[in-house]
């Protein structure tokens, strides 16, 4: 054989052998056999855990090609931990469970406390669960949560990703992912702050919405979990801001005020925040100063810094924002949460996990809040 | 393979193994001085280049042991340096097992991945220095899009102020290095790849190639630091994940795929760097011009090993036996020949050629 007919016959060869080797990642699992998971609920009774991964449904070949036609199915599973509640859902559906798109996951009542460390974990660690997946509270069942339709799509694990990322640029959520979830559980203190989601009692029912197959409920992201090795805290609406306000990046959003027959809207523009840790005194003394920035509004025109609120009303806002500040900062220190990182600014000493509690709880908060115009 | 052939070759092949296990572990040996020790060692391994510079216009360690000691001395070191590349190579080639069985595809099936992964290297290292240079040279102007695109795009929280101060704890974590030295030393091919005459003034630029790689692997420890801050220890494949976190991920579905086909080309082009070089070894070893039966035998043994090794706690475990001979091999033997090559000052040099 002449050298260039060998030297194709060989390359030829080649080829064969990769696609062939190829080929048998992929009979194994063909797509049709993947349940591709948008969300999961998790909750636990007892020592079992229950698990519903919510999945897309393509329509059958001629109707998968209408727009709309695409449904949603939840599949079941439990077991006494998550990989075996995983296995428990592939092997009763007979689908393949694979989390490369899911976007959230629910955790039930039953999972809140140190249930919820070792799922998480594993989900980060063991998965193919995006980073940026994110992670809510459920008040009650996760799995009941999941069931409801909500807002303008239909799937809840949508939904509730589009709902927290832009519940959290109003500084109406804590937006927690897997990613943030992981990096507070490893701090000192292990704490993190998870958003609790709701049922609204408002029922959505918006005309030319993707196909439903019942009522749409609104979810509540304005609450939230704060938990770590010490316990757990649940914050209100106010002090979910209030922890925002220290805490988070927020981008958008807006205070309205009264001042007798005026009212004015304040639209957020800007913040800066710094925390410090006075040892100076007998006393350790946690600063805050948080400075921010409005844009005042006044029926619908920006009206500039010589706008007429009043110093009275800026005084009543800055004083509410200082005192929901150290409401949230003085409930979790005695629950051993740090809640706005502190213990990075402790001496090295005081750093390991039993002392950093006793430290916590003896701490005491001064915070300055200076609400500008401009 | 011209100088600048082998510059856009170099920063592919080092950050290429560097980027995936290697940030998660060393997070858990050294802490948050890992991008710190990562940076050291590449520091050092720059010096090494300096001396493997040296030795290749001398015509490459071969010839210059040939010459000093004869022909058997210089084929038992060629010898044990190709044993010590193979068996280097194919723990390295874990890293993107790893990554691909875990992370990527849902089976076990290692030989599936292994087969066209060596198979394809083995090819690119079988075509001649100059092919490879080439294919380098094309294929990061064609990397830099997507590359560009991730980082414009990219979306996670990052906190460099974690990674101060440095030496928080001192240098005494930084013994954790013994373990991964195996992961360093990437320049040893170059002792046998032979450069363009015409290049040999131009050494800076292959220099400048090293700190490039340096600065990509730098990045890449100091944003995963940065990103995951306590809890980097526990994610397994850094690059992959680092990708995940995408502006347009959310919209448009994964795009992280393409930063991982960028990583996957540069784990190619690093293996067949090594499969090159040692056809040249061999070559020099035996004075054989084919190199097939070489690249054949090479591959079989990368795809066996690579196979058998097994999983990741496997993987720590021969590194860590692997000290040694990395000692040897990847300090050692480059500057013994630097100083080698010193005694050969008086004698004319040898011409080298592409090959």
């Amino acid at each position: 054989m002449k050298k260039p007919a060998l030297r194709s016959l060989i390359t030829t060869v080649l080829v064969i052998v990769v696609v062939l080797a190829l080929n048998t990642i992929s009979p194994s699992l063909p797509l049709v056999s993947r349940a591709i998971v948008v969300g999961i609920a998790i909750d636990k009774e007892g020592d079992v855990m229950h698990l519903s991964a919510q999945i897309i449904q393509s329509g059958s070949s001629g109707e998968s090609s209408k727009p709309g036609n695409s449904t949603y199915a939840i599949l079941k599973g439990e077991g006494e931990s998550l990989s075996t509640a995983i296995y428990d859902v592939s092997s009763t559906s007979g689908y393949y469970v694979s989390l490369a798109h899911c976007s959230a996951v629910i955790l039930g009542e039953g999972m809140r406390g140190e249930d919820c460390f070792m799922p998480l974990n594993y989900l980060v660690k063991n998965t193919k669960l995006a980073d940026d997946a994110v992670i809510v509270f459920s008040e009650g069942k996760a799995s009941e949560l999941m069931e409801k339709e909500v807002g303008l799509s239909f799937l809840s694990a949508f939904g509730l990703k589009k709902l927290e990322g832009a519940n959290s640029d109003y500084s109406r959520a804590v937006a927690c992912t897997a990613r943030d979830f992981m990096v507070g559980d490893k701090t000192v203190t292990g704490t993190k702050a998870v958003p609790l989601c709701r049922v609204g009692e408002k029922i959505v029912e918006p005309e030319g919405a993707e196909q439903s197959t019942g009522k749409k409920v609104e979810f509540k992201l304005d609450e939230a979990v704060i938990l770590g090795k010490g316990g757990e805290l649940v914050l209100n609406e106010e002090q979910t801001l209030a922890y925002n306000l220290v805490k988070k990046n927020f981008n958008l959003g807006n205070v309205t005020l009264r001042d007798g027959n005026d009212v004015t809207d304040l639209v957020y523009s800007n913040k800066s925040v710094d925390v410090q840790v006075d040892n100076s005194g007998d006393k350790r003394v946690v600063k805050v100063n948080v400075d921010v920035t409005f844009l005042p509004f006044s029926e619908g025109r920006p009206v500039g810094k010589e706008s007429e609120v009043s110093k009275n009303a800026i005084d009543k806002l800055e004083n509410k924002y200082e005192s929901l500040i150290n409401e949230v900062f003085l409930s979790a220190c005695q629950k051993g949460l740090d809640v706005y990182s502190v213990a990075d600014k402790l001496d090295e000493a005081e750093k390991s996990s039993d002392k950093v509690m006793e430290v916590l709880k003896s701490l005491e908060i001064t915070t300055e809040v200076n609400v500008k115009l401009t | 393979m011209n100088v600048r052939q082998c510059f856009f070759l170099l920063l592919l092949v080092l950050p290429a193994f560097k980027i995936t296990m290697l940030p998660g572990y060393l997070s858990a040996e050294i802490g948050k001085d890992a991008w710190l020790a990562v940076g050291l060692m590449m520091l050092v391994d720059l010096a090494i280049l300096a001396c493997i510079l040296v030795v290749n216009r001398k015509g490459g360690i071969a010839k210059v042991l040939e010459r000093l000691f004869g022909k058997t001395v210089s084929t038992i070191v060629c010898a044990l340096i190709v044993i010590f590349m193979t068996a280097k190579v194919a723990l390295q080639l874990q890293d993107p097992l790893h990554y691909m069985i875990n992370m990527l595809f849902d089976h076990n099936n290692k030989v599936a991945i292994v087969l066209p992964l060596v198979l394809t290297a083995g090819y690119v290292g079988y075509k001649s220095a100059r092919s490879m240079g080439r294919l380098a040279e094309v294929a990061t102007v064609f990397l830099l899009v997507p590359t560009l695109l991730s980082f414009t795009l990219f979306t996670a929280p990052t906190n460099y102020g974690y990674l101060l101060p440095v030496l928080e704890d001192g240098v005494t974590p930084f013994a954790g290095l013994s373990k991964v030295l195996v992961w360093f030393g990437d320049y040893l091919p170059l002792l046998f790849v032979r450069l363009d005459e015409r290049s040999e003034q131009k050494s800076p630029l292959l220099m400048l190639a090293g700190v490039g790689g340096t600065a990509i692997t730098l990045a890449v420890f100091a944003t995963f630091s940065a990103v995951y801050q306590g809890a980097s220890p526990y994610i397994p494949d850094a690059f992959p994940k680092l990708a995940r976190f995408n502006l347009l991920g959310s919209e448009v579905g994964r795009l992280d795929m393409i930063a991982i086909l960028c990583w996957l080309f540069a784990v190619i082009m690093h293996v067949s760097l090594i499969v090159n070089a040692i056809s040249r070894a061999t070559s020099d070893m035996w004075k054989k011009k084919g190199k097939a039966p070489v690249v054949i035998v090479t591959g079989v043994i990368f795809f066996f090993l690579s196979v058998l090794i097994g999983g990741e706690e496997n993987v720590y475990a021969l590194s860590d036996w692997l000290v040694a001979p990395v000692l040897v091999f990847h300090f050692g033997v480059p500057v013994l020949s630097l100083i080698c090559s010193t005694f050969l000052k008086g004698k004319k040099d040898e011409k080298t050629c592409a090959p």
